[in-house]
């Protein structure tokens, strides 16, 4: 059969189109992004817990040689016995708990204290479904942590963190995701207030200052499903962020009296404390 | 029957304008985007910021955006990367305070992304990742840094823009 079109003329043709069309879509990737409409945008989970950058910016404010951060720790911190917690709401918040405990060691540069807690933090993650493999970052926390490379600790930590998150993710817990997040906040709350306590001025009180994040976590939490929320621990713990949130709730730069300072540690002790009581 | 040399010709470029036209078929690897954005992340422990994941990493196709709440301290420096896997072409980052107001952006075309600020408040900032260009959908995995501004010596206005000769894991 013979082509109307000659075939060599045909495979130019085909050609110049296909080089017109890398051309004209390179140009338009340059040039015209599809519009970005921050409306549209899907919220993603809340970050995880970490009191690190309040620590940080208290760090700033005073010079390092005024912090002993083992004893904040030390004051601070509590103990989970992950053999002793059967439900798993209650096994999510002392997972949250100690997160945050984890990170005050990072910033003490505990050696002890951290293998504690990435101890307690592997005990609890493997009661909430993790496997060996899963937790082999905490290797990398602890020979990290005997080198004292403490920001590759913090790392490790963080990844060790997102990889059991990843795990509750994968199976549909967000319900423990959120308690997690709660709990961790909560109990860096303790932290960061023992702290500004500590050494209290107006300007220093405004690290506290977080209405959107807390905010968030409230609502997370009255989201939760019925069962867990009548869950006796995660009730004192929902109890306690509406009014936590009425004292981080301030203007920027406005201060957080002396009074709510130590109002907000109070809250916080007495939620973290029945979390921890059996 | 044999091909003729025109023949050839005619079925590489069919076959060539095929590879053009129709998107090209990518499967999403969140894997990957975890390592690339662990080895970003190794490059700023090295600058002295105290990094770690947000547990924010997923799928996006084109024009898809996920929105981050971040605590943020005042006086803080703060690097915000995203790491991403291959089939991801151009990822960028816009960066608002808890009022609603921009304060920075990275819409460098490129499958990485990275912005540093330092922070003039205390509260939360909000952080948009846009997924410009994708082949399908592209796995994403974001990490946040932070370090104290008083020993970096680095002056604020200097301390706010989008990261610079940001290449990944191949630099």
């Amino acid at each position: 059969m013979r082509l109307l079109v000659p075939v060599r003329s045909l495979s130019c043709f085909l050609a110049i189109s296909a080089v017109s069309l890398v051309v004209f879509a390179s140009s338009v990737s340059a040039q015209e992004k599809p519009a970005f409409d921050p409306a549209l945008a899907k919220d993603s989970n809340l970050p995880l817990p970490s009191p690190y950058d309040k620590l940080l910016a208290i760090q700033e404010a005073l010079g390092d040689s005024e912090i002993n951060w083992s004893t904040v720790y030390n004051e601070v911190s509590v103990d989970v016995d992950a053999n002793r917690i059967d439900a798993r709401p209650e096994l999510a918040l002392a997972l949250g708990v100690k997160i945050a405990d984890g990170i005050v060691s990072v910033k003490a540069q505990n050696v002890e204290a951290l293998n504690r807690c990435a101890d307690q933090i592997e005990a609890i993650a493997k009661k909430l479904g993790a496997q060996e493999g899963d937790l082999s970052r905490a290797r990398a926390i602890r020979e990290n942590a005997n080198r004292e490379k403490w920001l590759n600790v913090f790392l490790e930590l963080g990844f060790l963190q997102a990889d059991i998150m990843k795990i509750l993710n994968e199976e549909g817990r967000e319900s423990e995701r959120t308690l997690i997040v709660a709990a961790g906040w909560m109990q860096g709350a303790r932290h960061v207030t023992f702290l500004i306590n500590e050494h209290y001025t107006e300007e220093m009180s405004n690290i506290l200052r977080e209405p959107l994040l807390v905010d968030a976590v409230q609502k997370d939490l009255a989201s939760l499903p019925s069962e867990i929320r009548s869950n006796a621990k995660v009730k004192a713990l929902s109890s306690a962020f509406p009014k936590a949130l009425a004292i981080v709730d301030v203007e920027r730069d406005e201060s957080i009296s002396k009074a709510d300072v130590q109002r907000l540690q109070s809250i916080a002790d007495g939620a973290i404390k029945s979390l921890i009581t059996n | 029957m044999t091909m003729g040399k025109t023949g050839y010709s005619l079925a590489a470029a069919l076959a060539f304008s095929a590879f053009i036209v129709f998107p090209r078929l990518a499967s999403a690897d969140p894997a990957a985007a975890e390592d690339v954005a662990y080895q970003m992340a190794t490059k700023y422990v090295a600058k002295g910021f105290a990094m770690a994941p947000t547990d924010n990493s997923g799928l996006l196709g084109m024009g898809g955006a996920v929105k981050f709440l971040i605590p943020v301290n005042k006086g803080l420096d703060y690097v915000f990367l995203v790491g991403s896997d291959a089939a991801a072409r151009d990822v960028d980052i816009y960066v608002y305070d808890d009022v609603g107001s921009l304060i920075l952006d990275d819409r460098r075309a490129g499958k990485l992304a990275g912005v540093q600020f330092r922070s003039s408040y205390n509260g939360t900032a909000v952080v948009y990742l846009h997924m410009a260009n994708a082949d399908g959908l592209a796995a994403w995995y974001v990490l946040v840094g932070r370090r104290g501004s008083v020993k970096s010596g680095i002056p604020a206005e200097a301390a706010t823009a989008p990261v610079p000769a940001l290449e990944g894991p191949t630099e």
